[in-house]
């Protein structure tokens, strides 16, 4: 039986790539136990914190970038109540410029779905429901017929500058001081 | 040629060593008979950011010197410079802006200006005494070698690993570069670990592109007697040149046949005179601007002339400068360029239409004046163009007969624009209108213009084809040298006490001699001292095309200019103290440069006079 089983399994896994239920049965295995790993080395405390901190400053990195091209946090932590429409319009302008250079020279954004909002779309069978959101009457299955009212966005490639080492981005913009 | 190393050369490479930014082109030294060779733009490493290095196809032409406390420890290193003590390009830029103590800018300009020393560190000009300084030269020099170690840098990563110092090289520099401003970017080269290299200049290069972007098509753009006027206005400096077309056993042959003076004067100045105008007209409002804001106005002002430009419909651009500390909108400043501000300084202010005799204001001439750089004194463009056409009046070369106008106006049939400043199509309709009333005035047809492809990297492209037309596989300008040059005898008068004794000039190379070629200039002899230095007075002109080789110039008037000094030492071992008589020899190399020598009677012994770059000092 040795043999016969070794060969079946070696073409099932040469053709399909996964093991069907009959043969996991003939070697008394649960499908849930080929997802069992083994147990990884656990990182020590250090490289822990580290590679949380590495996380950390990635997430940072693109803030920090948007402050320094377009100042975003400068304007999104003012209180800008006190000022006209024209006042904020014209830093608004100005602000909207770079960052819309700065994403573009970072990252590339494109439509989830690339049709005109407002015109009728099929939804297929098999979509990701994290890349579609069904919104109104959901009933039915898919494929589905729907208004496309967003087209949603997705980044395609991201080319961020490597983080310096021991830098944890949390400096959003550095202190200025005029010598004279 | 005669160089071995051009044999294990991969590539022909084509340098623009600007004022404001740097372009590297390269095209492969071997390809396929019947084949052109592709010629492409190298991306340039550099640093945009601290701690960000991206590629971009301009290599800014600045240099900024940081202290410890300049960037974070680490964040201005290379890929392939950890240890990294200077910054050049984009970044350089973007901090000097910010501390303009540490800031060098312009070095090409410093390289000609021959009122300092320009191999002492005397950059940034009158920068605190902490600063560690550099020379003009090796301002210059720093950017070749930062174009040497990206190219390497990349080679090693993914190309052939051909190395750039084993390239033949083609470098540009303005055709109103003097002899000792083109030695020195030649020194600057071989600081840098370039050693195969020759010199072009910039407004055949520009020509040379455009050739190359019409392939054969370019026989039929030109034909037999056309004038061609190249009018190159970079972002610092404006350069005119004049290519004849004749011909020659049935073929069309290019003669570089004039070259103007060195005017600085560009697009860097033009956009701060649209700032000055907006800072002056919100000083009026009550909004006072400080120099941190002049700069980002400079910098927004040029975008909005930019836009203004490139859309005819635009009436105006707002102009915002944004508040300076956390409160942004608190802060900011809105006022805006309208097109009339564009016509007012741009059109009006840079490029007037003026008659042919118009010539531009004289350089100031105060007792006590600050040397920097000299900038032109008058701002028109269109009267510099004025003066150059009207200067050619004067003389002429025997060989070619260039199409004037009855008072002598040399008149162009074609023009070739080249520089970031001619994009803009008001400009070039400006100055094609300007000239074309000139042209009718003097009878003449109107200017046709030979259109480029892009106007900020033509000058690399044009002097890659160079390098493919050098081997046999182009059409080739011919030029020789740009100016005369004499060197000046003191006449042997009675010394009068106050009075300096006047200065006779004598011709050692006359207009447009050619490359590799020699001349002994027999008419004078020199007695010099053996083991000591002699000092040779040596003077130029761009105008003076007609007096040949051991000609005496007695009387001139403007037309003269008195350049940097040569310095010869005679070393004869044995002999020192002994006056020996020697003759000067003259040699324009192929490489594009000049040299002159002292040849002993007995024709064994040579000695190469060397440029005294110097501060000349005044009398």
């Amino acid at each position: 039986m040795g043999l016969g089983l070794a060969i079946k399994t070696f073409f099932a896994l040469l053709t399909s790539n996964t093991l069907p239920d009959n043969l996991l049965k003939e070697m008394h295995l649960q499908r849930e136990d080929l997802k069992k790993e083994l147990p990884p080395a656990s990182p020590s405390p250090a490289e822990q914190r580290k590679r949380q901190a590495q996380e950390q400053a990635r997430s940072l990195q693109l803030l920090n970038i948007l402050q320094r091209d377009a100042r975003l946090i400068d304007f999104l932590s003012e209180d800008i109540k006190p000022y006209s429409d024209a006042q904020v319009g014209a830093a608004v302008r100005n602000l909207h410029e770079s960052s819309q250079q700065t994403l573009k020279r970072y990252l590339k954004l494109e439509p989830v779905m690339d049709s005109t909002e407002g015109e009728s779309v099929t939804v297929a069978e098999g979509f990701d429901p994290a890349a579609i959101k069904l919104i109104g009457n959901v009933t039915g299955k898919p494929p589905l017929k729907g208004i496309l009212r967003h087209k949603g966005w997705q980044v395609t490639s991201l080319d961020l500058p490597a983080l310096p080492e021991n830098n944890d981005q949390q400096i959003l913009a550095p202190a200025e001081v005029e010598i004279s | 040629m005669s160089n071995t190393s051009t044999k294990t050369a991969q590539y022909i490479i084509g340098i623009d060593l600007g004022t404001t930014n740097c372009v590297l082109a390269s095209t492969p030294s071997f390809v396929p008979e019947d084949e052109k060779g592709e010629i492409s733009l190298f991306s340039v490493p550099q640093l945009i950011n601290a701690n960000e290095v991206a590629e971009q196809k301009l290599l800014p032409s600045f240099l900024y010197l940081p202290n410890e406390y300049d960037f974070p420890k680490g964040s201005i290193s290379l890929p392939w410079n950890t240890e990294q003590n200077q910054v050049v390009g984009e970044l350089a830029r973007k901090r000097g802006a910010e501390n303009p103590s540490r800031f060098v800018a312009s070095a090409k300009s410093w390289l000609c200006n021959q009122g300092v020393n320009r191999t002492q560190a005397i950059l940034p000009w009158q920068a605190p005494v902490e600063v560690s300084k550099v020379s003009p030269l090796e301002a210059s020099c720093t950017y070749l070698e930062y174009l040497r170690r990206s190219w390497d840098y990349k080679e090693s990563q993914s190309g052939s690993g051909a190395h750039l110092s084993e390239q033949e090289i083609f470098l540009t520099v303005p055709a109103s570069f003097d002899m000792a401003a083109r030695d020195l970017t030649m020194k600057a080269a071989e600081l840098a670990g370039l050693h195969n290299v020759t010199l072009l200049e910039e407004p055949q290069a520009a020509f040379y592109s455009w050739i190359e972007n019409q392939g054969e098509r370019w026989r039929k753009q030109v034909k037999v007697g056309d004038l061609i006027l190249v009018c190159d206005v970079g972002g610092g400096t404006t350069d005119f040149s004049l290519i004849a077309v004749s011909e020659e056993q049935g073929e069309l042959t290019l003669n570089r046949v004039a070259v103007g003076e060195h005017i600085l004067l560009g697009g860097d100045n033009m956009d701060l005179a649209l700032a000055r105008l907006l800072q002056f007209r919100l000083q009026e409002k009550g909004t006072r601007i400080d120099n941190w804001q002049l700069q980002s106005l400079w910098y927004r002002c040029r975008v909005a002339k930019e836009r203004l430009l490139s859309s005819p419909d635009l009436e105006s651009e707002p102009v915002t400068i944004l508040g300076k500390g956390t409160g942004l909108v608190a802060g900011t400043i809105t006022t805006e360029l309208k097109r009339s501000d564009i016509e007012q300084i741009l059109l009006e202010g840079f490029f007037p239409i003026c008659s042919y005799t118009d010539m531009p204001a004289k350089q100031r001439r105060v007792a006590l004046q600050e040397i920097g750089l000299s900038y032109a004194a008058d701002p028109c463009v269109t009267k510099h163009l004025a003066k150059f056409l009207s200067q050619q009046a004067r003389s002429d070369s025997q060989e070619y007969q260039l199409r004037r106008s009855e008072d002598g106006l040399a008149c162009p049939t074609a023009i070739l624009f080249n520089g970031g400043v001619m994009k803009a199509d008001i400009l070039r309709h400006r100055v094609i209108g300007t000239l074309n009333k000139w042209l009718e005035s003097a009878g003449f047809e109107p200017i046709k213009e030979l259109f480029s492809q892009d106007l900020d990297t033509a000058v690399a492209c044009g002097a890659a084809y160079y390098g493919q037309a050098r081997h046999g596989r182009g059409v080739r300008i011919r030029g020789g040298a740009s100016r005369t040059y004499y060197i000046g005898i003191e006449s042997s008068m009675p010394a009068i006490p106050g009075f300096a004794a006047p200065l006779k000039a004598l011709c050692v190379v006359p207009f447009g001699m050619e490359e590799g070629t020699r001349a002994k200039i027999h008419s004078q002899e020199f007695g010099l001292v053996v083991g000591e230095p002699a000092e040779f007075r040596f003077l130029s002109s761009t105008t003076r095309k007609k007096d040949s080789l051991g000609t005496l110039v007695e009387d001139w008037s403007d037309d003269i200019q008195e350049q940097s000094p040569l310095e010869v030492t005679l070393s004869l071992p044995g002999q020192e103290d002994s006056v020996l008589p020697v003759e000067l020899e003259s040699h324009m190399t192929e490489i594009g440069t000049l040299e002159l020598w002292c040849v002993a009677r007995d024709n064994e012994h040579r000695w190469k006079l060397e440029f005294n770059v110097r501060e000349r000092e005044e009398e």
